[in-house]
Parts: structure tokens; C-alpha cells; sequence
């Protein structure tokens, strides 16, 4: 499930068909509007989107409107936020480190890498 | 089956107000590293070795007693003085394998090197079930970002 989610995320114009949906259920043919492509590619994009569980689409007369699935985009990027926000704490405190007057040194024979 | 993988990439900048040198230094001396790349409160070191040179590996390795474990084991491909680190590393959380991916940090001097930007790309193969296996071992109470937080 979440490496279909990724999988999905990896197209730039899934990502933007998502990006509208946050606004709010729309139609195919809404979908289609910002994007100079057929109605049929964008239905493969939903249909891609659908089966990695980010958008449910509801089909009603003629008209199929999409919608996000709460659950399925949160899955997807809990697991990368995570590992993007260990990341961010981790050169957070570099920076405090690297904020310090000079260099703390325990070693003061030596400085690794200093070459002036 | 073998388990479901997720491929994913991402990066992570910072400017920091210091020569390349010594953001440099930071990755390449033990003891400075010690001070910056650990895990959580309540973690402490088990295995800490770091054999910075292209071929070497690191090891950082610990626990919160009685809790969870970690693991990071890491080699050193490209190493290019106050511009460039590349390394491949695995994680682990209470043995449990979580990614193995690739980390691409690249410094650039700003301000006639009064200052260095640098950037952090990972790349990884992410075990969705090695996840899901680790949150299980804590008893799911557990969130993904101190599961996350706990290899480190």
C-alpha cells in the first residue's frame, strides 16, 4: 500500500491532480482542465491514484467526481516526514554545534580538517 | 513473498554562518560527530565507531535500556575535503531492518566561504514491513517519527 502511495507520488502531474483534490471533490473533466492532456490520460492518473489508496471516485449519472482518501495520503507520508524531520533535527543541532564561538575542542592538538 | 518496498527521495538544506571546513569537520571528526548525530533523550551509545575515509565504515549503535535499539552502519564512497560525502547506510530499530539507503551531502561555500549551504539527498529502499514489524516490538504504542527518531 504505501509503496503503491509512492509510487503514485512520483508523477509530477498525480501530484498536481492531488494538489487540486485538496481543495475539493472534483470531476474528471475539472481534473483535465489545468493539463493539456486527453480525458483518458487523466483517468489513468485517477485510476493510479485509486489504487494506491489516495483518492476514492464516485460515479454518479455521467459524471465521475474524485475525491482524497484522508487515510491512505497520511500513511504515505508519515513514513518519509519522519525520516525528513530526523534529518532536520539532526543538522538543526549541527547548526547549534556550528553556532559555538570556536571549534570545541577536546583534542586541541588538532583540528581535523582546519587548513588555514 | 519477500516484503513490499517503498523507493523514495528527498532533501534537506541548511546555511549555516561557518567556513565548509568546518561543517566539514563536523562529519569527519568522531568526537564532534558524537555531539550532533545521536539518538533521542534516554539514548545512550552502544557501538560508536566512525572510519571516515572512502572504504571505511561508521557504526552508531544504542538504546534506550530496556526499551528499543538502534542501528546505523554506514560506508564512506566518496569523500571529497569541505565539498562532498557520499555513503550508503542500513538502519536498524531493536534488529529490526527499516532502509537501506544512499546520503549525498554536498557543501557549497557562501559569502567568499564565510558561510557553506549545505544540502542532504537520501535515496532509499524503505521496508514498509520492517515498520510495521518495529512498531509492533513496541507493542504499537510507538509513533513513527521516535521509531524513526529511535535509529538515530
Amino acid at each position: 500500500m504505501l509503496d503503491h502511495a509512492f509510487q503514485a507520488l512520483s508523477d509530477p502531474t498525480r501530484r498536481a491532480v492531488l494538489e487540486r483534490l485538496c481543495a475539493g471533490p472534483a470531476s474528471v473533466s475539472e481534473l483535465a482542465e489545468p493539463f493539456a492532456m486527453t480525458l483518458a490520460a487523466v483517468v489513468q492518473h485517477v485510476q493510479v491514484l485509486e489504487a494506491a489508496g489516495l483518492v476514492r471516485t464516485q460515479k454518479i449519472g455521467r459524471v465521475r467526481t474524485v475525491q482524497i482518501d484522508p487515510a491512505g495520503l497520511r500513511a504515505a507520508e508519515a513514513w518519509l516526514s519522519a525520516r525528513r524531520i530526523l534529518w532536520e533535527q539532526h543538522l538543526d543541532r549541527l547548526g547549534d554545534l556550528l553556532a559555538e564561538p570556536s571549534p570545541p575542542s577536546p583534542t586541541p592538538a588538532s583540528p581535523p580538517t582546519e587548513k588555514e | 513473498m519477500s516484503e513490499p518496498i517503498t523507493h523514495a527521495s528527498f532533501s534537506v538544506e541548511r546555511t549555516y554562518p561557518v567556513p565548509p571546513a568546518r561543517v566539514f569537520a563536523a562529519f569527519a571528526d568522531p568526537d564532534l560527530k558524537a555531539q550532533w548525530f545521536h539518538g533521542p533523550d534516554g539514548w545512550t551509545a552502544t557501538t560508536r565507531t566512525l572510519d571516515f575515509r572512502e572504504g571505511g565504515h561508521e557504526v552508531a549503535a544504542g538504546e534506550v535500556p530496556g526499551e528499543w535499539s538502534s542501528r546505523f552502519e554506514a560506508t564512506y564512497h566518496v569523500i571529497e575535503t569541505d565539498a562532498q560525502i557520499v555513503y550508503s547506510y542500513v538502519m536498524y530499530h531493536s534488529d529490526v531492518r527499516l532502509s537501506v539507503s544512499v546520503a549525498t551531502l554536498e557543501l557549497e561555500p557562501l559569502d567568499g566561504g564565510a558561510a557553506t549551504r549545505l544540502v542532504m539527498t537520501e535515496q532509499g529502499a524503505y521496508f514498509a514491513d520492517g515498520e510495521a514489524q518495529a512498531k509492533d516490538r513496541e507493542t504499537g504504542t510507538i509513533g513513527l517519527l521516535e521509531l524513526v527518531a529511535g535509529v538515530l
